[in-house]
């Protein structure tokens, strides 16, 4: 026997919405301190160009741009749980079963 | 049938009341969402504003060869200095390079050591008078005689620019993202009222009502909604800006995010308009499925 969970009800994409928008919103601060340290670091970086062409840094990449790298990572994992919620919510709302009957009654 | 004026402000006005509990709820949704939608539009025009910050003031260098001939660089420092595009021009020889190196890379010993004055080029350092002439300037001297490299500080900081605008380009996306997903929860509201009134549309049918007649105080119901809503959350924008304002004064590192009011007023609004539009075009949708009788 197996048990099937009851189909989620208007109350609780509500609830996930509520939700994510206040993930969203503290994913938006997140990031854009996360994106601040980086500007920070990389304003503090030197780039000396040799004679012979070549590049060199007082810092690499991967030391002033992790802060950067995490917060695109979380500005795209609340997208993409955005967009599994919006799938959701379409189909909740497009399902087909409470099409009322010629008199308006329910089926 | 025919439409009046009192007819629609009477039933849309009644419908509210009616609905008082499922009012609130949707307008409450609205306010939330668009508060978030406006939110990730001003933190994109923040992003936009320190990303020109960053590229704006900065200058562009024109590295010489190390062999230059005297005559040639003096040409081409005439040439920068007869340049109405240029405001500040600067000539680095290589000891004054070598002296910045030392002093750039101070923590680093073994790397001062490895390097000597002969390593570094000689450079003029250009401050255009404006950003978008920075180009303008550097593009003269490109494949001069004598030059090796013209540097764009815009070079520099080109993979944080590339950061930058792909998280604007994410935030723009949840923004997109979550205004859908509350249109179409705006919807389902709207169209659980109508729903419980099914009979009474269906009645209103048979009796000779056209679909206008029955669809437009519900539209204007929605509007009022998403309106109401978007106005919340446009006073919610210019109470936060406010406050995050006074909280970064004197924070460097974020402080060159925040928006000016001119954006908030913009971004505002946008969001009414939105909100009208959402709760407007929600319930016609809605309402259009239970007309079909």
């Amino acid at each position: 026997m197996t048990a099937t969970r009851p189909a989620p009800t208007e109350r609780d994409h509500w609830r996930r919405q509520l939700l994510l928008t206040l993930v969203a919103v503290a994913g938006g601060i997140v990031s854009l301190r996360l994106m601040a340290l980086s500007v920070a670091r990389e304003r503090d970086v030197y780039l000396v160009i040799m004679a012979d062409g070549s590049r060199v840094r007082s810092a690499s990449y991967l030391v002033t741009l992790w802060p950067a790298a995490v917060a695109l990572a979380a500005a795209f994992g609340v997208f993409a749980s955005l967009v599994v919620h919006t799938y959701r919510v379409a189909r909740f709302t497009f399902r087909s079963d409470i099409e009322p009957s010629p008199t308006g009654e329910l089926p | 049938m025919a439409i009046s004026v009192d007819y629609v402000v009477r039933e849309t006005a009644t419908n509210l009341r009616r609905n008082l509990l499922m009012t609130t709820a949707a307008i409450l949704t609205v306010a939330v969402s668009l508060s978030l939608v406006g939110a990730a539009l001003l933190l994109r025009q923040g992003v936009t504003r320190a990303t020109l910050q960053w590229q704006g003031g900065v200058e562009l260098s024109i590295f010489l060869n190390p062999d230059i001939a005297a005559t040639q660089r003096d040409a081409i420092k005439t040439q920068l200095d007869a340049m109405p595009e240029v405001r500040r021009v600067a000539y680095v020889d290589q000891e004054a390079a070598y002296a910045e190196f030392k002093q750039m890379f101070a923590n680093s010993p073994d790397m001062v050591e490895s390097v000597s004055a002969k390593d570094l080029p000689p450079s003029f350092r250009v401050v255009p008078r404006q950003p978008e002439l920075t180009e303008i300037v550097g593009q003269r001297f490109n494949k001069r005689e004598g030059v090796k490299e013209v540097v764009y500080a815009e070079d520099m900081v080109e993979t944080l620019i590339n950061f930058t605008d792909f998280l604007q380009n994410v935030i723009f996306a949840v923004a997109g993202v979550l205004l859908l997903s509350a249109a179409l929860l705006i919807l389902n509201t709207i169209r659980m009222a109508i729903f419980a009134r099914r009979r009474e549309v269906a009645v209103m049918k048979l009796v000779g009502a056209t679909n206008w007649f029955i669809r437009v105080p519900f539209m204007l119901e929605g509007m009022v909604q998403g309106l109401v809503g978007a106005a919340a959350s446009f006073l919610m924008l210019v109470v936060s800006r406010g406050l995050i304002a006074s909280a970064l004064e004197g924070n460097h590192l974020i402080e060159q995010f925040v928006v000016s009011s001119a954006d908030v007023m913009g971004t505002g609004l946008f969001i009414l308009a939105m909100g009208a539009l959402v709760g407007g075009a929600g319930s016609a949708l809605a309402v259009s499925r239970f007309l079909d009788v």
